[in-house]
């Protein structure tokens, strides 16, 4: 068990790596009544191709959502939320691009929840007919999320950007691809990549640590199991699409500006990488940016503006995003600003955009669920979050340009549109 | 955890609570007033034209650049509706790090708030240009997201020429008919004349707070407060609504009423019904049957409602529609097991209870409680509930009387238009 202290932010991080691969980190909240606590698992909607007993393998798209949904499936019927509910906890899941996770939050009885939460990930209970049950089910979210038009603009952005890396389809997979989902194909995903090497526990809370690693230990499985090869296929520079448009019921235009760029996205570069690419969002489309104030302050955008990074194995995208009823000025200020910003950062405007980035990192600290969250993508990437507000001070503005003149290639570029007819 | 709450200056009054668990601090300041057809948009759009730009920071930019000097402080413009009563200003929140940040943060916001940029004795005319656009598109945009806006739906047929069911951004005749001069007159109006709640929590004693809070008030002259209370409203009863848009996804909602005033009671119920995955919606109608990924119930505490809501497929309305009021059904005959009820009580308060755990969900409920007229704190709240017996719960399902229920669907046929299409 390790303490990491950061007197700065008045925060420690306890950690331990068991023997079976499991990672577990725990944040001390004293004083909160809430404890809460994040299973997560490395492997999200782009893990489609991977080595099962030494042979490549290709699943169907949305097999890590469709599991999500499965895992709380309980051998008489039940389903795991209604266990929780027991002691008033709260339970959860999502699928991200990279990560499935399991988290829940109480009040009490925190231990009993958390056992319940190791126990209900690690006993799967698939059928046949549960399986065809939730097909019915996801197929209702499939419907839900394709009539909300920024859904529309994010899947089609990540469709134009990428050729071939698997960050271009849709997390939930489509009608048809949840159709040829089997328990067979179930349990191949589900015992590839749920097992505890490729798990992080994360917890905030006044709780203890000691007790939770123990419970970890003694619960889930004891062997190391090594992880299979996971293929995301070889990505050129170019994109897929320069240009896409969809017409959606949407009363104002959306907008997704973007690049992508290889890079190192594991490890301490791959840390310095994601910290480098979102200062570059702050810089080139943050509340401060000469962008946003020209945009909104001329009407060509609405305060729905977002600049980001995501990063993906292997690739980090930016995505500035927002209503326009004209994206193409949109456009054409971007290009100029990230133009301008490749050139040179004002060296008074970065440390006021660092000086930003850090409180908000400061404040995530606050929410449980952010901050073991960002620990999992952290553990995942092979670091840990709180070392990079250590680090935002170490990178200078040369770095964010010479990353913004790197991104942003003309052959590396997108714009999708979502408008109403 | 320590709470004060008291009338600083006539009609506004300061509740400070005093918390070192935190990083961050939160203050909230709120101007109250009855909302009507002809304030929503100008209570909405106030902020955040103040938002653009102060005498000494006059545009966003400059803004901006104050708000990052201070490690990325915000202050966000913000409207909420509870019932018919509206209410605007901001909230801010902060982190100390080196300094305290306090005094810094509430002179930017009183500079927001009482010497906004100006010309000619008004607001300047580019931004509430802006802001006004800005506004219109929001109220276009409210159909973006289906199920809210079958809520938005629901309401209006409820509460037919009532406050009640007014949109707190106005409607896209209300915000066009706003200008830059008519909007100074009516500013000047709302931050002397209104009532105004103002909320901070976070790492300061009360007497920090105060003297910095009434600071800032003497940037603005007080007149003679306004009283904001909150008016009954008659409801529609028993009707049926369907309207039509190009969706691949139905909503269902059914909207009931009661005239019982103990809402922790039709809290408890809806939560029976359908506050989560242990409620007997989500047990019954989504996992039992997959007709839906979502369902659940709300129940509105101002205008005290129950909305019984699903997303289903367009084919199954009617079968979902049983399917749900059967759930309710049970309700009132009591077909409710201890364990239903334990979970549902165990859920509600779990989250009060964890409301001090966030500034936000404090803010929320304390100003919640100011318009309720409830000063009892979580704990004591979740005491309460606690105590609800199953029979009060039945007791309240029975006073439920039907009264709107709505379907947003797709369109019939294939080539149909993409508009409106309302029907009987």
């Amino acid at each position: 068990m390790k303490e990491n202290c950061y007197p700065m932010l008045n925060q420690k991080m306890i950690s331990h790596t068991c023997a079976n691969g499991l990672r577990i980190c725990v944040f001390p909240k004293p004083g909160f009544r809430r404890a809460y606590a994040m299973l997560a698992v490395n492997y999200g909607s782009i893990d489609i191709s991977f080595d099962v007993n030494g042979e490549p393998y290709n699943s169907p798209l949305g097999v890590a959502h469709f599991l999500e949904h499965k895992v709380f499936e309980q051998p008489d019927g039940g389903n795991a939320l209604q266990i929780f509910a027991k002691t008033g906890a709260s339970p959860n899941a999502f699928t991200s691009k990279t990560m499935t996770a399991y988290h829940f939050s109480g009040t009490e009885k925190f231990m009993h929840n958390l056992e319940i939460l190791l126990d209900f990930v690690t006993s799967p209970y698939f059928t046949e007919e549960n399986v065809a049950k939730e097909q019915g089910i996801i197929g209702q979210e499939i419907s839900m999320v394709n009539d909300r038009p920024a859904w529309r603009l994010y899947e089609n952005f990540m469709a134009s950007l990428y050729c071939n890396h698997p960050a271009k389809d849709s997390i939930i997979g489509t009608v048809e691809s949840i159709g040829q989902i089997t328990r067979d194909i179930l349990f191949k995903c589900y015992n590839t990549f749920y097992v505890p090497s490729n798990m992080t526990l994360c917890v905030a809370g006044d709780v203890s640590a000691e007790k939770i690693i123990s419970a970890a230990e003694s619960m889930l499985p004891r062997e190391k199991i090594i992880l299979p090869n996971r293929d995301y296929g070889f990505e050129p520079a170019s994109v897929a699409r320069a240009y896409s448009e969809e017409k959606a019921e949407t009363a104002v235009p959306l907008f997704g500006i973007g690049a992508k760029r290889a890079m190192k996205t594991t490890g301490e570069e791959g840390m310095r990488n994601r910290i480098v690419a979102e200062l570059a969002a702050d810089v080139i489309g943050g509340p401060s940016s000469s962008l946003y104030a020209k945009l909104y302050g001329d009407g060509t955008i609405s305060a729905d503006f977002d600049s980001e990074a995501m990063v993906f194995p292997g690739s980090i995208a930016m995505m500035i995003s927002g209503e326009s009823r004209d994206a193409r000025c949109v456009e054409e200020a971007v290009r100029n600003s990230v133009h301008t910003l490749s050139e040179d950062i004002d060296s008074g405007y970065f440390n006021r955009i660092k000086k930003a980035y850090l409180g908000v990192r400061l404040r995530s600290l606050d929410k449980v669920k952010t901050l073991c969250h960002e620990q999992a993508d952290a553990v995942f990437g092979g670091y840990d979050y709180l070392d990079t507000i250590e680090i935002i001070n170490e990178i200078d503005s040369r770095e964010v340009s010479q990353f913004i003149s790197q991104m942003f290639r003309e052959e590396s570029m997108t714009l999708s549109v979502v408008s109403g007819e | 955890m320590n709470m004060t709450y008291k009338e600083i200056l006539p009609g506004i009054k300061l509740r400070v609570i005093e918390s070192s668990r935190f990083k961050t601090s939160c203050i909230s300041v709120q101007f109250l007033s009855n909302i009507s057809e002809e304030n929503a948009s100008e209570m909405t759009i106030v902020p955040r034209v103040l938002r653009r730009g102060t005498t000494k920071h006059p545009d966003m930019e400059a803004l901006a650049a104050a708000l990052d000097d201070m490690y990325g402080a915000r202050v966000e413009p913000v409207s909420r509706k509870y019932g018919d009563i509206i209410m605007s200003g901001f909230i801010c929140d902060f982190v100390d790090l080196d300094e305290k940040l306090l005094p810094g943060v509430v002179n930017l916001l009183g500079e927001i708030l009482f010497d906004p940029k100006t010309e000619n004795a008004s607001f300047v005319e580019s931004y509430v240009d802006g802001e006004r656009s800005n506004l219109i598109d929001e109220i276009k945009s409210e159909i973006n997201n289906k199920m809210s806006y079958a809520l938005r739906r629901t309401i209006e047929n409820m509460f037919e020429n009532s406050p009640y069911a007014v949109n707190e951004l106005g409607t896209e005749q209300t915000a066009e008919k706003i200008d830059a001069r008519s909007l100074f007159r009516y500013y000047k109006k709302m931050i002397s004349e209104s009532p105004c709640e103002v909320f901070f929590s976070g790492n300061y004693t009360y007497e920090e707070v105060e003297k910095e809070i009434l600071r800032m008030f003497r940037l603005c002259r007080r007149e003679r407060p306004g009283k904001v209370s909150p008016q009954k409203a008659e409801s529609a009863v028993n009707i049926r609504k369907t309207e039509r848009l190009e969706v691949a996804q139905a909503n269902l909602i059914i909207s009931m009423r009661t005239a019982d005033e103990d809402i922790y009671k039709s809290k408890l119920m809806t939560a029976v019904l359908g506050g989560g995955t242990t409620s007997k919606l989500f047990a019954n109608v989504r996992e039992k049957e997959s007709l839906c990924y979502s369902t659940g119930a709300m129940f509105d505490s101002f205008m005290k409602a129950i909305y019984i809501y699903s997303g289903i497929d367009p084919k199954n309305a009617e079968v979902a529609e049983k399917a749900m009021l059967r759930e309710f059904e049970h309700m009132i005959y009591g077909n409710i097991t201890d364990e239903e009820i334990d979970n549902a009580k165990k859920g509600m308060i779990d989250d009060l209870l964890t409301t001090e755990d966030s500034l936000y969900s404090m803010e929320a409920f304390w100003m919640r409680a100011a318009l309720l007229g409830d000063e009892r704190p979580p704990l004591e709240v979740a005491a309460a509930i606690k105590n609800i017996d199953v029979e009060s719960v039945i007791d309240a399902a029975k006073g439920f009387v039907p009264s709107v229920t709505y379907l947003l669907t797709g369109m019939e046929g294939a080539n149909s238009e993409r508009k409106l299409l309302p029907d009987a």
